[in-house]
């Protein structure tokens, strides 16, 4: 019994959804498009159950009495029953028949009487009014095809009839008012070509049978199906190459970035240089108290600096003095002494630029230098042997440091500097000239002293300071080059009669500048 | 007043569905059989009309043989010489060549073409 009750409940499930599904058009949608599109005043059509239904349009519900009258052959005629509806879609009323038994390929008469009188009268064939259901199952997608699309349907359900149906094929460009239309025979499918690329557009089919030996209306269209077409190939290709070689180059700087990150972080974020670890402890143990630093640590910076002294380039360095006493202003404390091998210096009170003036014995020097040149071997030799140091002893005065230092704020590369000490190590005959880049230390004024600089000589040492194991250097400078030569033990001797001239003046890194400052210089003469 | 013997060209679906195969073919065949007969009577004078009528008589000779190909083509008609009274429920009479025309159309249209769309070797591939 239960499984009865089931099977019942199916069949009536089945039935009503049968009952809904073949319906088809409903008689509303079909009587309201014929109302457009059939002429005669009485329209007939055929439903896909081959039945032939007859309604004619009322302008005003009276109570009129309608008989409908039909007749097959010439036949006998008969009755039949007629309806009344009102049709939403049309908002108008409409009154109908629909014949018991409906004959094809044989003539038709129809007659509608109105209170007894002929209201319409119609003959036709029942094959020739068929009215269709439009196409199911429509359905639209890309072929893949740039600019092209495959539309394919179902026919409607229509016995016997479904290879003599035509179909139109409506598309259009979404949004657009303008379309066009394909027709096709006999198939369910349709290519769609020359389409734009890229685009969505709107697809709408509808059908009717082909004439020959069924005639009907076209149905109605199928509710509008959408489908985008392919886009362009070149814009495809375009935007996956551009973004193919953004990614690239993204990923080799990303690479770059990273395996080069502390360099590029060094280059890009500098850490600002400190001095500190050529003062190792003055800021953290004396808390920047430069004297105290330098008294306890004197003999380890002149190591440290002798050291650094020959990482460095050398600069260039200039040594006046004056072999002749007379013709220079100069303070009292000086002491000028004539040389023959050095051109004399320009001094100032300020001592921080100076000119040029022709050395008197400017002939003298020069013709040295050439001598030099000629028998380097002879002076370097007899230089040599004496002694495997040379260096050029300093002097400073503290006062002229203090002015020196007043005006060095103003540059912030000017080095107040004392002529470097020169060394040589045993068994090298190079001379290694440099200058410390300790940049502006404060200045000591009561001991007279640069703490960088381990090679100077008070002015009451006697000259020359190292004794005769030594050799001294005479440096010529024209303006444009600076030559050291070693002077000769009879150059060395002369000096000796004489007073040692001192002269100050201050070294700068950067090539144009020769500003003389306040420093004293020793050569022997 | 000659009588022209046609075929019954109406077409009740309800009915002819519940027909075999076999007797459309012979519906289609007889019908056939008739026509070429009324139209080889040639008694109109119009010569337009003698000519179509003369075309009509090629076209149902080359219907049978259709029917023949398709293996439709069945046992001899019972149908009977024009001059004996027609009994068939098949068989219509028409007074005049326009509707013995109109009939033929409507046969072919109807009850042939439904026989031979039905026939398996017609079938349309639907591609």
């Amino acid at each position: 019994m239960r499984k009865m009750d089931g099977n019942g409940l199916k069949v009536v499930f089945m039935l009503c959804l049968a009952f809904v599904t073949t319906g088809g058009q409903s008689f509303e949608s079909t009587v309201s498009q014929l109302l457009r599109d059939e002429t005669e005043d009485l329209k007939c059509f055929v439903d896909r159950k081959k039945d032939l239904t007859c309604f004619w349009e009322v302008e005003e519900a009276r109570n009129d009495q309608y008989t409908f009258m039909y007749s097959f052959e010439n036949k006998k005629k008969m009755p039949c029953v007629v309806s009344s509806r009102f049709v939403l879609a049309s908002n108008k009323t409409v009154f109908f028949c629909k014949l018991p038994k409906t004959l094809f390929f044989v003539a038709l008469d129809v007659q509608v009487f109105r209170d007894g009188r002929t209201l319409y009268n119609r003959s036709l064939k029942a094959e020739n009014v068929f009215f269709v259901d439009p196409p199911r199952n429509l359905t639209v997608m890309s072929s893949g095809k740039e600019g092209q699309l495959n539309v394919s349907w179902l026919p409607p359900l229509l016995k016997h009839m479904d290879d003599i149906m035509i179909y139109e094929v409506r598309y259009a460009v979404e949004g657009s008012h303008m379309g066009k239309v394909e027709e096709k025979a006999a198939s369910t499918m349709l290519v769609l070509r020359d389409l734009q690329s890229g685009t969505r557009y709107k697809v709408w089919v509808r059908v009717k049978l082909d004439g020959v030996s069924y005639k009907s209306y076209w149905s109605s269209w199928t509710d509008p199906v959408f489908a985008d077409t392919l886009p362009s190939d070149m814009d495809l290709l375009i935007v996956l190459l551009v973004l193919s070689i953004g990614l690239i180059l993204f990923l080799l700087s990303l690479t770059v970035i990273l395996s080069h990150h502390k360099f590029l972080l060094k280059k890009l974020w500098p850490d600002i240089p400190t001095p500190e670890h050529k003062f190792p402890g003055l800021f953290t143990v004396y808390k920047g108290d430069f004297k105290e630093w330098m008294s306890q640590n004197n003999g380890s910076i002149w190591g440290r600096s002798v050291h650094v002294f020959t990482e460095e380039p050398p600069s260039p360095v200039e040594i006046l003095s004056e072999v002749s006493p007379t013709s220079y202003d100069t303070s009292p404390r000086e002491e000028r002494k004539p040389t023959e091998e050095v051109e004399e210096s320009e001094r100032t009170d300020s001592g921080l630029m100076g000119g040029w003036r022709e050395p008197p014995h400017a002939n003298w020097l020069m013709e040295q230098l050439r001598a030099l040149q000629e028998n380097p071997e002879s002076l370097s030799q007899s230089t040599l042997l004496q002694s495997h140091d040379t260096y050029v002893a300093l002097n400073q005065n503290s006062q002229h440091v203090q002015e020196v230092s007043e005006r060095q704020t103003d540059d912030v590369f000017e080095e107040t500097l004392p002529l470097q000490a020169l060394f040589t190590t045993e068994g090298t005959s190079s001379l290694s000239a440099s200058h410390s880049d300790l940049g502006s230390l404060p200045q000591s004024s009561g001991s007279g002293r640069l703490s960088s600089q381990s090679s100077f000589e008070d002015p009451n040492h006697t000259w020359p300071p190292k004794g005769p194991g030594y050799t001294y250097m005479a440096v010529a400078d024209s303006g444009i080059s600076m030559d050291y030569s070693p002077m000769s033990s009879s150059n060395i001797a002369e000096l000796r009669k004489h007073r040692i001239y001192t002269n100050e003046y201050k070294n700068e890194i950067f090539g144009n500048k020769w500003p003389f400052s306040s420093q004293h210089v020793e050569s022997g003469y | 007043m000659k009588s022209y013997f046609v075929p019954q060209s109406r077409v009740d679906f309800a009915v002819w569905e519940n027909i075999d195969v076999q007797g459309q073919a012979m519906e289609v065949q007889t019908g056939r059989s008739l026509l070429a007969l009324s139209t080889a009577k040639k008694t109109v004078s119009n010569s337009s009309l003698a000519s179509t009528l003369d075309n009509n008589i090629s076209n149902i000779h080359i219907l049978g043989q259709i029917l023949h190909s398709l293996d439709l083509q069945q046992a001899r008609s019972t149908v009977l010489p024009d001059d004996s009274a027609p009994a068939s429920s098949q068989m219509q009479e028409v007074s005049s060549p326009p509707e013995l025309l109109q009939v033929q159309s409507s046969f072919l249209r109807g009850k042939v073409r439904l026989l031979l769309s039905a026939a398996p070797a017609c079938q349309r591939q639907n591609s």
